[in-house]
């Protein structure tokens, strides 16, 4: 029986692109990253992610990969996925962000870069358009080194990111820990104009 | 800090399930056991078949040793409580380096039947409990004696593919409808 002759399901694919994930936040944190996968899915989280021993903050992530690279015509290759939301189900958070990569079948691993994005900037820029109930994206990110496409700012090499994320949940947590002054009595805000 | 014991057997596990998954063309199906009782890391199935099923005890190294001046070896010891030793044809070891800097399984990784390993791991035997221990080259030259064991990432799902292939066969029984017939005898070949 030749392999060549079939190709990994859909969920097999998503399954192995949400372990390749978790793989490389746990071994590019060392270990500080901690992952747990929600008992339903009902709000679009694959992952719940935190620092090793923090608890209150917590990064949620929504894994998607592609297969195969396309061309849009040019020279140039493209990570391209289009996706679906229910309007009443469109999470817009600092803290809810999507990861895209491209699960190259030849190497079996992800290939660089891969992109680690925003809900709120991936809900402008990717070609929304509404239908009814529904939302629909589009994510079109050249994989080319020398790109200067929109998505640019939010390429992460493979090996980066365990540090990309730990970053991100540490500037959260510092935004996080300013909020609470402002529950603080007795607070006067002063501010240079 | 480094990866916990937990973590690493956790990623060493999902990385086989994507060799074997990804290199199969899908035609691999992984479960895992809901308790491990058996010390079964997963259950391997050809997809929509059934009735065979391969065994998988999954173990990892995230460093290789130098035992000698150029030669690296993967150096994996565990024991086994008597009693738990499964010695079963269905029932294979995968014996791999997790790679700390590539993040991911180094070539080669080895598949192991568990009648071989646990003859062939210098086995000791101390208060009902098993001790093993496997110290195989990962240089691309070498002839050890886990060399015949070898297998590339990329090609762990084919080589899966064709162990169940081997045990199809040589489990091939009568369809079991064949014994409820009256009057049918079985004669078998020692």
């Amino acid at each position: 029986m030749s392999p060549g002759l079939t190709r990994i399901s859909l969920v097999q694919q998503g399954i192995i692109a949400q372990n390749e994930f978790a793989k490389l936040l746990m071994m590019g944190s060392r270990g500080l990253i901690e992952l747990a996968a929600p008992l339903t899915d009902e709000e679009r989280r694959d992952f719940e992610v935190h620092l090793h021993g923090i608890f209150g903050l917590a990064l949620a992530v929504q894994v998607k990969s592609v297969l195969e690279l396309g061309d849009l015509g040019g020279k140039a290759r493209y990570l391209r996925t289009r996706f679906i939301v229910r309007a009443s189900r469109l999470v817009s958070d600092p803290l809810f962000w999507y990861f895209f990569a491209f699960l190259d079948p030849k190497t079996m691993r992800f290939a660089d870069p891969t992109f680690l994005v925003p809900s709120l900037q991936m809900h402008e820029a990717a070609n929304p358009t509404r239908r009814g109930g529904f939302w629909n994206f589009t994510f079109e990110a050249s994989m080319e080194p020398g790109s200067h496409d929109r998505w640019v700012p939010y390429r992460v090499n493979t090996l980066d990111l365990g540090n990309r994320a730990m970053a991100i949940m540490r500037g959260q947590r510092l935004g996080a820990e300013a909020s609470h002054l402002l529950a603080l009595p007795d607070i006067v805000w002063v501010r240079k104009h | 800090m480094a990866l916990s014991s937990i973590q690493q057997g956790l990623i060493a596990q999902y990385e086989y399930a994507k060799f074997l998954m990804m290199g199969s063309g899908g035609l691999l199906e992984l479960a895992a056991p809901m308790t491990d009782d058996e010390r079964r890391d997963y259950e391997i199935h050809i997809r929509g078949r059934y009735g065979v099923g391969l065994a998988s005890q999954i173990k990892s190294a995230t460093h290789l040793h130098r035992m000698s001046k150029n030669v690296r070896y993967l150096l994996i010891q565990f024991d086994v409580r008597a009693d738990r030793l499964i010695n079963n044809p269905f029932f294979w070891y995968f014996f791999a380096f997790l790679d700390p800097k590539m993040m991911g399984l180094g070539d080669p990784c080895f598949l192991i039947p568990s009648t071989d390993f646990h003859e062939m791991a210098a086995p000791r035997m101390r208060n009902g409990v098993w001790y093993f221990k496997m110290a195989a080259s990962m240089e691309p030259k070498t002839r050890d004696m886990w060399h015949p064991y070898r297998v590339r990432t990329i090609d762990l799902g084919e080589r899966v593919l064709d162990i169940l292939a081997e045990l199809k066969k040589s489990r091939a029984l009568p369809p079991s409808g064949l014994f409820a017939l009256p009057d049918v005898v079985l004669l078998r070949r020692r």
